[in-house]
Order: C-alpha cells, then structure tokens, then sequence
C-alpha cells in the first residue's frame, strides 16, 4: 500500500480536517447517504483501503470538483479519486458501465494499431478545413456521439459544425485528423492508465503529421486531457492546446468576430472540465454578450458554483445521477430561459436524456444547444 | 471501404461471433445438426432468450475482443416470441452498422439474418456465406490486441454482466 500513502500524500489529503464541508457541497452525498467525500478520505488516511479499493463509492464520485471550491486544506479529492481507481483497476474492479459498455468498447478499439476510422463525413459543404496546418481542431468523439444517441435527439456535431465555421470565419483553415482517436479522458478516469496512454501516443504522433502549433477543442474534456494530461503521461508537446472560447473571445474583443442579431433568452451551463478544472469561465460568456438581442441570465448556481450535469465517464449513472440532472434543469427553466446553452457534448448528452424522461418532459420545456453551434448561426453574413 | 493493404493471408480463417435468438433462430440450428447440413465452422455461438437482448455495447465488444464478423441470428419479424424484439434489434443493428463505417471497417462486417423456423438450410447457406464474405475481407482492424484465444468467456460474461 505504498502506494496509496505516496496517493494521499501528493493529493494533499493529510491536511484534511475532517470538517465534511465536502460532503455537505457534493451534489451526490446530497442524494446518496451512503457516499460521502469526507469518509472516502478518512477510509484512506486510517488504513482501511481494501475496502475503499474494492468498493462501489470510489466510482459514484463525478469528479465536479465542486468539493475542492470549498475544502479549506485544499485537498485535491478528484486526483486522489483518480489515482486511487488506477490502483482499483489493477485490482481489476471497475465501476459500471453505462451504455451496455458500449463506449467503452469503442475507447479500446481506438487504441488499435490498425485502426483507419472515416469520421469526417459530418463536415457540411461549405466549411473549410486541410490536411496539414499551423491549427488542428480536434474534434473529440462527437461523431460517435450523435450515432450513439440519436434517440435523445443530440446534435454535438453542430459544435463541431459551428466550430469550423468560426474558425473560417476568422480566416484559420484547421487541419481535421480523419484518424483522431479519442482523448481517453474517460480511460483515465475510470483508472485504466495503460489504455489512456495508448489513445495519447497515437493522438500526438498523428498531430505531429498535420505540423499543428496549435490545438483547438471544443470539449472541455478534451482540452483538459490534451493540455494537463498528455505532457505529464506522454512528454512536452509541441503544440499548445487552446479551447475555442478563448480564441473567439479574443477576436470579439479585437472586434474581429461579428455576429448578427438574435433575440433570445439564454442560460450557460458551466461544464466542470471547462470551469473549475480550467478556470474558463468569462471567454464563453464573453462570446454570448456580443450577440446583439442575446440576453443571458445567469442560473441560481453558476461559475465555480455551477452544478455538475450529473454523470462522468460513462460509470454509474442511475436514479442519483437523475435527480441531480432534474435538479439542474430545474435551475435553468428558472431563469426563464428558451435555451439551456453547455460547452460540452457529455453535459449536452446527460441534460437532454434527463429532460426526455417522463417525469420531467411534462415540467420541463427547454431547448439544449451547445455555445459554438449557437455562436454560429448568429455568424454576421 | 475494404483496403488494399490488407488482402487476406491464404488460409485465413474469420472468427466470427454469432448471438442467436432461442426460439425460431436456434432451432435452425438445431436442425441443421439433426440433419448433418455442413456449413463453415468459423461461427461461436452466443445464446440469448431474445436478440432484442443484444444492445450495441455487446456488438462492439465482440469486435474489441477479436471478431472478425459479428452475425445476428433472430426470428422473422412478426413471429419475435416477445413481439417487439426483433424491431429493437434492426434499430440497434442500424446503429451499429452506422459506428462500424466511421470506424472505417465495411458496415457488413455485422449482418442480421431472420431465421425461419427449424431452418436449418437455410442457417447454413447464410453462415457459410457470411464466413466466405468475411474471409475475403480479412481480419478486423478494430482488435486492440493480439486476438485472445478464449475470447468466448469473455463475451459471456459481457452478456451477462452489462445492461443496455
């Protein structure tokens, strides 16, 4: 167990003070009396680890990091949360897959060698893009996503759409990688290392082929997993990672970037990968108010404060996980809002599957859009 | 789709996993035993009570774990025992079908074939077909590892422990 005392020292979670201020925040304790961050914590700094390893709660955590806003020992709980489900998964526990472990299989099968995928049929006439380039846009597993999911009618490729878009718009031609594999931010969460490493070297060594200085996202997890995760597992790279909010808010503020007229009331869901993991939280907001007609009202709970969408790499989703998303939902209907807007696929996926469940569809009338779709219909013409 | 880089060795043998429905489907397979029909035996069988059983997630795992052909063996639509299993099955076949093209490998790499009742024949024309189409197609590129040789546990107990 070495390596669990190394976990928690690096985690900071000798200096937690067992005040439980964590589990009074964690949008899962609030529905599950049985889960709770301050005894996930304690179990590990009082020697009973076989069964924290070997239990469920270590998958139920959505890693929102809405704990660590409020720990005053600064204990990073997601990271040890992480690091413990690696040593769970060489023990060979794992949570439970949701989706018939259907995207799980879909995260190994990408780590083949001879894997030659054709994934770049969604990109509509029009929209520009190269082989090589100075700017890659990784595009992330929405192609699969809105295969996946049709029946909840999710659109994550009209990100991905607006995101090219935006981007001509702003006269950068992106290279798109017909081969991109999936970021493994789901591997690495759910403890599976060897996996996630796999997914990265193959990720780097095609983006070295497109000459790309520049990577741009448009999912959070994948910025996330690209910018902090990749050096530390596969080396320095030699591109920056940068999320698309933060290109186009600084074209709006250079006045590069105009949109047209679009009057509507909306509401911005802050993903967790893109808030608290990134610290992205004026640039979309920024986008937003620079579409004239826009009114954007803010949720009872948003920013550092936002709730989670309620799920994480595709483990354990059930009736906690529901009520979190309704909790959510409920939030953004009252802001009186017509569109619920997120930044990221897995927020919009999660949002919409909980507004189709029939003891809500009847309260809830809201759309669900992504930030880059809608910035892209307001594209001045 | 099929790449030239990747012409089949002389002698390949597909390995190709089957989940066949109890009721009309398995008694074609019944009776091509009990009539001694011969036909490939490339195909390891996977029994469920329905193939409505059979989500999406157990058709890409067959495929992580080595298949180099997936075949859905059900009943004829209108004689499904549980009236709505074999419509579920043609949604989620669609679907699969769907991911298997942007993964870049020929959409009929998964086939679905309605097996009347004690149908054997008729089984084994369809599985010897399927084998010979898969032959020439070669081995799946969607194997992360070197393909396992007991890959068939492994399905089952996916079967058994994942819900759709």
């Amino acid at each position: 167990m070495a390596e669990i005392d190394q976990i928690i020292a690096e985690t900071g979670a000798y200096s937690c003070l067992d005040c439980g201020k964590c589990t009074a925040v964690c949008p899962i304790s609030r529905y599950d009396p049985d889960y709770s961050p301050r005894l996930v914590v304690h179990n590990a700094l009082s020697g009973r680890r076989d069964g924290l390893l070997r239990g469920s709660q270590l998958w139920s955590c959505l890693t929102c990091a809405l704990c660590e806003e409020r720990c005053h020992s600064a204990v990073r709980y997601c990271e040890l949360i992480k690091a413990l489900r690696a040593e769970a998964h060489v023990l060979g526990e794992t949570g439970e897959c949701t989706h018939g472990g259907a995207l799980q299989s879909l995260m190994h099968i990408m780590t083949a060698d001879s894997l030659r995928q054709d994934r770049l049929g969604w990109l509509s006439k029009g929209l520009r893009t190269v082989a090589t380039s100075d700017t890659l846009y990784f595009v992330g597993c929405q192609p699969y996503f809105d295969i996946l999911f049709s029946d909840l009618g999710v659109h994550t490729l009209d990100a991905a759409r607006g995101a090219v878009a935006l981007l001509n718009r702003l006269d950068i031609v992106p290279a798109l990688m017909p081969n991109e594999r999936c970021c493994g931010h789901d591997l690495l969460w759910a403890g599976d290392v060897e996996h996630f490493v796999r997914l990265a070297e193959h990720n780097v060594k095609e983006i070295r082929k497109t000459k790309a200085r520049r990577v741009v996202t448009t999912c959070p997890e994948c910025y996330l997993t690209l910018k902090a995760e990749y050096p530390r597992y596969v080396g320095e790279l030699s591109f920056e990672v940068v999320h698309l909010s933060q290109l186009l808010a600084g074209a709006v503020a250079n006045g590069e970037l105009k949109f047209r007229r679009l009057k509507r009331r909306v509401t911005y869901h802050d993903p967790c990968r893109l808030g608290r993991a990134s610290g992205i939280y004026d640039e979309p907001r920024a986008i937003l108010e620079a579409i004239p007609g826009l009114e954007l009202v803010e949720m009872a709970r948003s920013r550092a404060a936002a709730l989670c969408c309620g799920t994480q790499a595709w483990m354990n989703c059930g009736a906690t996980n529901k009520q979190i998303q309704a909790e959510r939902l409920r939030e953004a209907t009252a802001t009186a809002a017509d569109i619920l807007l997120t930044a990221c696929p897995k927020c919009q996926i999660h949002l919409k599957c909980a507004l189709k469940d029939d003891s809500l569809s009847g309260e809830l009338h809201l759309e669900i859009e992504d930030v880059f779709s809608l910035a892209a219909r307001a594209l001045a013409r | 789709m099929s790449r030239g880089n990747r012409s089949p060795k002389p002698g390949f043998q597909p390995r190709i996993a089957g989940f066949v429905c109890n009721w009309s489907a398995y008694s074609g397979v019944e009776m091509a035993g009990v009539q001694g029909t011969e036909y490939a035996a490339n195909m390891r069988l996977v029994k469920v009570m329905c193939l409505g059983r059979v989500h999406g997630g157990l058709l890409l795992k067959a495929f992580e774990l080595g298949a180099d052909g997936v075949m859905l063996l059900g009943c004829p639509v209108e004689s499904c025992h549980y009236e709505f299993g074999m419509e579920r099955t043609r949604e989620v076949f669609t679907q699969a079908r769907r991911v298997l093209r942007l993964l870049g490998v020929e959409p009929q790499r998964l086939a679905l074939v309605e097996v009347p009742l004690g149908g054997g024949a008729f089984l084994a024309r369809q599985v010897s077909g399927f084998v010979r189409y898969v032959g020439r197609a070669g081995p799946s590129p969607l194997c992360p590892t070197p393909r396992r040789k007991r890959a068939l546990p492994a399905m089952e107990a996916a079967v058994s422990q994942t819900r759709g």
